[in-house]
């Protein structure tokens, strides 16, 4: 129940959007986030939008994780 | 991106390993309270990744774990006066409470709905006019809000057949009772959703007032080691701080929007953990405003609030001072399919997870 | 084939080799890229072929080597449905040891009584259309929940791409229907299940191709009374196990038998009794249809019955098709079992339990259908756009798609409308699921068949010509279709029944067989049978004829017990037709042969259910003897002085000792015969089918007696030899003919 799940979202109408897991789709309030458009990821929990995906701090996160590798290589 | 796959790459789960243990410079101990963590840590096999020294404990990060019995067999009673129907998450279907479960409750032909969010909930009552319809609102702040959205969207439509029994809890006093009743413990893997709403800030008090350390971690294997190796470094450089580790959906301040209706429906309360006793602060009630849609106050349900005595442990497992092995009754008379207590039943409490994982070592 | 798991499999192969590429789901196959060295291919092959999922049949692998660019991970590629592309539908796959452990362990799934991944559970029962996707079988209407959504999303779980994958939270569930109430709660369910079957009550319960009836095995009570209510008489019930060593007290296993009951298609096999279970389950036979549990429920079930053995019987009344409806189910089974169970997920597609037998050391189909089916008989020559009609008893029928043949489950006997109408709906479905259109029609010879006449009407309507194959010829090249065998063999075919191109009743020919043609070489002596299908249900006929033929008219019939015990005033009507020859179609059925000497033996003067006679002779052989009967062999085959003996040795010798000795003597004239023709062609493989080689000593005998003699000799492995295999070779043949007339 915890449970949250990253989710595409697949369509949008007023304050509900239809977002897919692994293409299963689901509806998501989306009353706590803002600007959510189609192909946007969003944090799905118990049938709301809690957060969207920022693309740059997980692509910033992946690029110094990969730091890390390339340390290691040295 | 589709933020799954990359954070699971093989090579860079190894490397922070490696890091791991180079880091390293005696024993640690840390606890993670969010029973996606639980979970994660496990199934990941993230224990044997780490080098001997560091110890994850788990707290208690599982709102289900921490209902109290009481608060299902309220939902049974709900469930049997003619024309309610009681609409819960799934996880809460199997949940003992004095006298069985919601599921057996069911069987016998109480009117009890799963449904995916309070929502769907509030749908089943605008259908129904003649139905009224009791939400069993469990969870901490990630949750909290989304019932808040739909208790005001109830209350902008007129609607009198929705209600909500609250069992909703926060986390940070949790936390700072947890840390004040003495375990010993060096840092937190904090919960990574419920500061997508709260923002990091909350969670300052830890180091500030206990000088502990803690980062705010995602549920990949790569965000929870490298959290780990964040903890290390803080504890290592006596630093402690709250570090943001899963920065692509929390910030310091958290979700403002969230916040506020969680704000505007809700206002901290004394809560009872189970396990824990009663914690100050520890939970949330409805503000007098919303008073209509609080199940507690428009029905009228007397149940029999009796500790009954029990060999189960699941308090001193969910403040991490004991492991699950070491309850007389795990594995034995306490199994997934006749649980004792609630960390044996939801799939984010110890138990369960030690069940599923570590049974045949 | 989609729905083993094959793709997701190779995706965490992939990642625990930590290789990057995609895997892509092709017409012609499945097609995995890897960016890595030689070493790394050769490790990940090596991988692929020890831990595939054991339902993947995999045929070939072929490694290329290309330069390729890109690829950072590994990914599954959707794939890209064209026209002609058809893919493999799985069979039905048993419930696995993990999901059964999930049932214990996994919280959303404890006691989830429909758990499954992908390595297992429902697939063709649920399809309604191809590709498999969720939204195309019957579990479109459960959506699933947001955990098991993001298992299914999920590379790493053994539920990723499951199509069926639900929990107790999102999936079908179970009911329970008893006077008049409908409940729900699985334990409750299992509770009372088990009060039932622990006093000697039935219950009828949905399995996965259609419902069952139940009830406890060792309680002689329980099974006569479901016998009596079911109006089965003495056809043997199969019998479910708890598990593999339960098993093994009632039966002998051998290795293969342990293999084929294990596996994951999870037959029903004929096994030699060791210790009894109630005499009314097999009726003095002295085999058990056995099998082990194969749905979540089973496996609950046994842990809460007392019984280590169940009763489980179609659940269908009288000759019609397995019941796969709720409410007819309610209405057609409360009557006989008083409890019903059932589940809210619809089965699409009926499939019986399969039954089959290891003979020499070889699997013998004798139903195929769940676990089987719609697995194609992969044929070396081009069958596309045939429908053949298959024949009349255990039907099947078979349509070509490119070299493949796709056999339809088991239909059953196509004598009333029940059968018919379930056998024009398959005829739907497969058509549907293979994109199948006909381009050529063939049947039996048979001028009754209604197998027949539905090919007949297909040909009216499509104004396609059609086909009309003997059926003898035609379970000949069943086998030949199998092994791929094309050139000219000799061919044995034995049953009870077939119509000749003589309009007489075949069934011992022996013939020299090409796909496209044969020419009968010999047979049995031709018999009358007095009052045509009344001498099938009352042996003794069968019995009076041949001794009629052979010991002469005025024959002291009375000197034998076996008449004794005949109503006087059916022995003269049958004395006189014989003397008439009115009402008494001829036949050279072999299984009528066997059926007479069963009934000389006393052991059945009247058939309550098909080869109950051969099967009950059968079951008495002593084994450990070669001896057999003399014969004659002119223009026929004459067994005048087999039948002179037996009935000599009626009066000393113990029905143990002839029965082995006739199955001795069928075998050696099939040998004699094909040494014959030998001699005569130089021909040197021999092809044999047809329902009387079910009967495993006189196959096995036969087998041993042709190989030490040099010749090659084949049967039918994956389809039956019976008539549920006919279709195969109608098929073939229309192919053979094609070639030549194109």
């Amino acid at each position: 129940m915890c449970l949250s799940v990253p989710a595409r979202v697949v369509s949008v109408s007023g304050d509900m959007a239809e977002v897919s897991v692994g293409g299963a789709i689901f509806s998501a309030g989306l009353q706590m986030v803002e600007n959510v458009g189609v192909g946007d990821y969003v944090l799905l929990h118990a049938g709301f939008a809690i957060e969207k995906l920022n693309e740059e701090d997980a692509l910033e996160t992946l690029r110094l994780l990969k730091e890390i590798d390339d340390t290691m290589a040295e | 991106m589709k933020y799954v796959d990359e954070f699971r790459e093989r090579k860079l789960i190894m490397n922070l390993a490696d890091q791991i243990r180079r880091s390293v410079t005696g024993e640690y101990t840390f606890m993670e309270v969010c029973g996606g963590h639980t979970a994660a840590i496990h199934r990941f096999g993230i224990p044997s990744l780490l080098p001997p020294g560091i110890r994850l404990i788990s707290g208690p990060g599982c709102p289900v774990c921490v209902t109290a019995e009481t608060y299902i067999d309220e939902l049974i009673a709900l469930s049997f006066i003619s024309g309610v129907a009681v609409a819960t998450f799934g996880d809460l279907m199997r949940i003992p409470g004095t006298a069985g479960s919601l599921s057996e409750a069911r069987a016998e032909g109480a009117d009890i709905r799963v449904v995916l969010s309070a929502y769907e909930a509030l749908e089943i009552a605008r259908s129904d006019h003649d139905l009224r319809v009791v939400f069993a609102a469990i969870g901490f702040e990630t949750t909290a809000p989304g019932t808040a959205v739909t208790v005001l969207k109830a209350d902008a439509e007129g609607r009198e057949n929705f209600f909500i029994l609250n069992a909703h809890k926060v986390m940070p006093p949790a936390m700072e009772e947890i840390i004040k009743g003495g375990s010993q413990i060096d840092g937190f893997i904090c919960p990574g959703h419920v500061s997508v709403i709260t923002g990091s800030s909350a969670f300052e008090f830890i180091p500030r007032k206990y000088k502990l350390a803690s980062v705010i971690t995602g549920f990949e294997p790569t965000d929870i080691l490298s959290s780990i190796l964040m903890l290390i470094r803080q504890v290592n450089n006596h630093n402690p701080a709250v570090e943001i580790q899963y920065n692509r959906a929390v910030t310091r301040t958290g979700n403002i929007k969230a916040q506020a209706y969680m704000n505007e429906a809700f206002e901290p309360c004394d809560a009872g953990w189970r396990g824990l006793g009663v914690i100050a602060a520890g939970g949330l009630r409805m503000r007098d405003k919303y008073k209509s849609f609080d199940a507690g106050a428009s029905f009228n349900i007397e149940v029999a609030h009796n500790e009954t005595e029990t060999a189960c442990i699941c308090g001193d497992i969910l403040r991490g001072i004991r492991t699950p092995d070491e309850c007389i009754l795990f594995a034995s008379a306490c199994t997934p399919h006749h649980p004792s207590g609630a960390c044996m039943v939801s799939d984010e409490g110890a138990c369960n997870t030690w069940y599923k994982y570590h049974l045949h070592e | 084939m989609q729905g083993v798991g094959f793709r997701p499999f190779i995706c965490r192969l992939a990642f625990s080799h930590d290789l990057s590429g995609e895997v892509i789901n092709r017409t012609d196959g499945v097609t995995v890229i890897i960016k890595c060295d030689r070493k790394s291919a050769e490790l990940f092959v090596s991988d692929i072929r020890s831990k595939a999922p054991p339902a993947a049949n995999i045929k070939s692998i072929e490694i290329k080597r290309k330069m390729i660019a890109g690829y950072s991970t590994f990914s599954i590629t959707a794939s890209t449905d064209t026209e002609a592309s058809i893919t493999e539908v799985s069979p039905d796959i048993a419930v696995c040891t993990e999901c059964l452990a999930d049932l214990d362990s996994d919280p959303e799934r404890i006691d989830y009584p429909f758990v499954n991944c992908t390595n297992c559970g429902p697939r063709f029962t649920i399809i309604k259309a191809l590709p498999y996707d969720r939204d195309n079988t019957t579990m479109e209407r459960f959506g699933m929940c947001l955990r098991c959504a993001s298992e299914y999303h999920d590379i790493l779980d053994r539920r990723f791409h499951a199509q069926p994958v639900a929990c107790n939270s999102c999936g079908p569930e179970y009911f329970m229907h008893e006077n008049g109430h409908k409940r729900s709660g699985i334990s409750e369910i299992l509770q009372a299940i088990a009060d039932r079957l622990n006093t000697g009550r039935s219950v009828a319960i949905k399995s996965l191709g259609g419902y069952n009836l139940m009830c406890d095995a060792r309680n002689e009570e329980a099974v006569k009374e479901l016998r009596q209510r079911k109006q089965r008489d003495r056809k043997p019930f199969a019998v479910m196990f708890r598990d593999i060593s339960a098993l093994k007290e009632y039966c002998i296993v051998g290795e293969e038998e342990e293999a084929a009951i294990t596996s994951w298609r999870r037959p029903i096999l004929i096994l030699k009794q060791l210790k009894a279970l109630a005499p009314s389950v097999n009726s003095g036979l002295d085999t058990i249809g056995a099998m082990l549990p194969y749905m979540p429920l089973h496996y609950m079930m046994f842990r809460t019955i007392d019984s280590p053995a169940v009763i489980l019987t179609s659940g269908n009344m009288s000759d019609e098709p397995i019941i796969t409806d709720d409410r007819h189910a309610l209405h057609d089974l409360m009557p006989v079992a008083g409890f019903v169970v059932s589940y809210n997920r619809e089965i699409h597609n009926r499939a019986d339990d399969s039954v089959i037998r290891i003979i020499n050391h070889n699997t013998s189909i004798i139903r195929r259908s769940r676990g089987f089916v719609p697995q194609p008989v992969d044929l070396i020559n081009d069958v596309d756009g045939i429908f053949a009609a298959g024949a009349e008893q255990k039907n099947s029928f078979c349509i070509g798609k490119g070299s493949q043949a796709f056999m339809s489950q088991y239909i059953g006997d196509i004598k009333n409308v029940a059968t018919y109408d379930f056998y024009h709906e398959t005829y739907n479905l497969f058509s549907s699921l293979f994109r199948f259109t006909p381009s050529a029609l063939v049947c039996d010879m048979h001028p009754d068949y209604l197998s027949g006449r539905f090919a007949e009407s297909l040909a009216e309507e499509t104004g396609l010509p059609l086909i009309r194959v003997q059926h003898h010829h035609a379970h000949a090249v069943s086998v030949m279709a199998e092994h791929g065998i094309t050139e000219k063999v000799i061919g044995v075919s034995m049953d009870g029944t077939g119509y000749g191109t003589d309009g007489n009743i075949w069934g011992s020919e022996f013939m020299i067989v090409t796909p496209g043609d044969f020419t009968r070489y010999k047979h049995f002596d031709y018999f009358m049978m007095p009052g045509g299908d009344a001498a099938v249900e009352e042996p003794w006929r069968m019995a009076m004829s041949c001794l009629y033929k052979y010991m002469g008219s005025d024959y002291d019939f009375l000197k034998l017990k076996l008449f004794q015990k005949v109503d006087e005033n059916k022995m003269s009507v049958v004395r006189d037709m014989l003397g008439s020859g009115i009402n008494t179609p001829l036949t050279s059925g072999a299984g009528r042969i066997f059926d007479a000497v069963s009934a000389l033996l006393l052991l059945c003067p009247e058939t309550t259910f098909d080869s109950e006679a051969p099967m009950r002779l059968e079951s008495v052989i002593s084994p450990g003897r070669d001896d057999f009967y003399p014969f004659a062999i002119a223009e026929t085959i004459s067994l005048g002085e087999m039948f002179h003996e037996i009935v000599k040795e009626l009066k000393y010798s113990d029905a143990s000792r002839i029965a082995a000795r006739f199955h001795n003597t069928i075998a050696r004239i099939i040998l004699h015969v094909c040494l014959e023709i030998r001699k005569e062609t130089g021909l040197n493989s021999v092809v044999m089918s047809g329902g009387v080689f079910q009967n495993k000593y006189l196959l096995e005998k036969s087998l041993y007696l042709l190989t030490v003699n040099r010749f090659k000799a084949f049967t039918n492995i994956q389809v039956p030899s019976n008539d549920g295999g006919v279709s195969l070779g109608q098929l073939m043949i229309a192919a053979g003919r094609r070639v030549l007339c194109a």
